[in-house]
């Protein structure tokens, strides 16, 4: 079975690389960027099953890389940091579309729990989608 | 003055000094839970050597040290992030003080760092050729910094700096805030509360703007020795 795969968008190197790190003992694969801007970047190419992205970053904050982001992969998970005092941005979040928004400082475990439900709704959707196209070219061929 | 008009300008003093705190401390209090919550994550990573430990495998001493290493550059980013804003608190605490002008700027621009960041700008403070000492009140002289850097910041271009120079002219310490803005600045604003403060602390200001530079200047008088 294909392991996890997380993208961690975070301007806090160290708080990155230790969440990716804790991951990895996990058996989930990760990678790291640090900005907005490399994040549309990196979903282009693969598929994540879900996205951990800091509200708070220099340049393109986490609310309208949230929105790019899934005018690329709208299918994508978000799980969105906040720090405190940002439950609104959160809010708006959720309205935006991402899955999930946690507050800052965050418990591992309970991100864990979140990551194991965005790539449940993933691949779900990804069922769903394939059903579809079946579908479809049943229709078509008319059987 | 009369006795309305007074009210009114403490009601502004104290709503507004208060909205000078609140953005210091929701900045800083905000860079210090990213570094609490990445101690945390560190602590975590430890306990997961811990574990591996448990089920046969051998930390090496490398390992413990990598991550107490990360673990203490952390605590030493918050200890001086929580130095800073304790400097900053202490300057309410006498409005006639006299002080070194560089020492206090250079804290503000430290505490001012994340909010620049941001915006992708970088403060950045020239030493003086000579220590400037002023007899001031030193909040609002701060809040004087801080609302013109402020203002500016939306407008700067991304990925520049603005400038802040401490220099003496004559019997006036200047301080002089110069940035190039991204084409979004028409006007100044009228800033009522600025020259209130500025005249608080017997100051006087110049402003301007062209098409790429805005500079703005604060003369404050050198008490005699």
């Amino acid at each position: 079975m294909a392991s996890t795969r997380i993208l961690i968008v975070d301007d806090e190197e160290e708080f990155a690389n230790t969440l990716a790190e804790r991951m990895r003992n996990r058996n989930l694969e990760v990678d790291t960027v640090s900005n907005g801007e490399e994040a549309l970047e990196s979903i282009v190419g693969v598929s994540y099953d879900a996205v951990v992205l800091d509200l708070a970053m220099p340049g393109m904050d986490g609310i309208e890389t949230l929105k790019q982001m899934l005018s690329i992969k709208p299918d994508l998970q978000v799980i969105l940091l906040t720090g405190r005092g940002s439950v609104e941005k959160g809010v708006e979040a959720i309205k935006s579309g991402a899955f999930e928004f946690l507050e800052k400082p965050v418990k591992f475990e309970n991100l864990l729990d979140k990551i194991n439900m965005a790539k449940s709704k993933k691949d779900a959707l990804s069922e769903e989608h394939t059903s579809d196209m079946i579908d479809e070219i049943l229709r078509r061929k008319g059987w | 003055m009369n006795s309305d008009i007074n009210k009114k300008l403490q009601e502004q003093f104290l709503y507004q000094g208060l909205g000078f705190c609140g953005a210091i401390t929701a900045s800083v209090t905000h860079e210090l839970n990213n570094i609490l919550g990445t101690i945390d994550q560190l602590s975590g990573l430890l306990e997961d050597l811990a574990l591996t430990l448990t089920q046969g495998d051998v930390a090496t001493g490398n390992q413990l040290t990598a991550i107490s290493d990360r673990i203490f550059k952390q605590t030493a980013r918050g200890m001086t992030l929580v130095k800073r804003l304790n400097t900053f608190a202490h300057f309410r605490d006498d409005v006639a003080a006299k002080f070194d002008i560089y020492d206090a700027v250079e804290n503000l621009l430290a505490l001012m760092k994340r909010l620049a960041l941001l915006k992708k700008v970088e403060l950045i403070l020239t030493k003086p050729a000579e220590e400037i000492i002023v007899k001031t009140n030193p909040f609002s002289l701060l809040e004087i910094i801080f609302l013109a850097i402020n203002r500016i910041l939306p407008c700067t271009k991304k990925e520049t700096v603005i400038e802040v120079v401490l220099s003496k002219q004559n019997s006036d310490a200047v301080i002089t805030i110069k940035s190039m803005h991204d084409g979004t600045l028409t006007r100044l604003s009228d800033g009522g509360y600025l020259r209130l403060l500025i005249s608080h602390i017997s100051g006087n200001t110049k402003e301007s703007f062209d098409d790429v530079y805005y500079n703005f200047e604060l003369k404050v008088p050198i008490p005699e020795r």
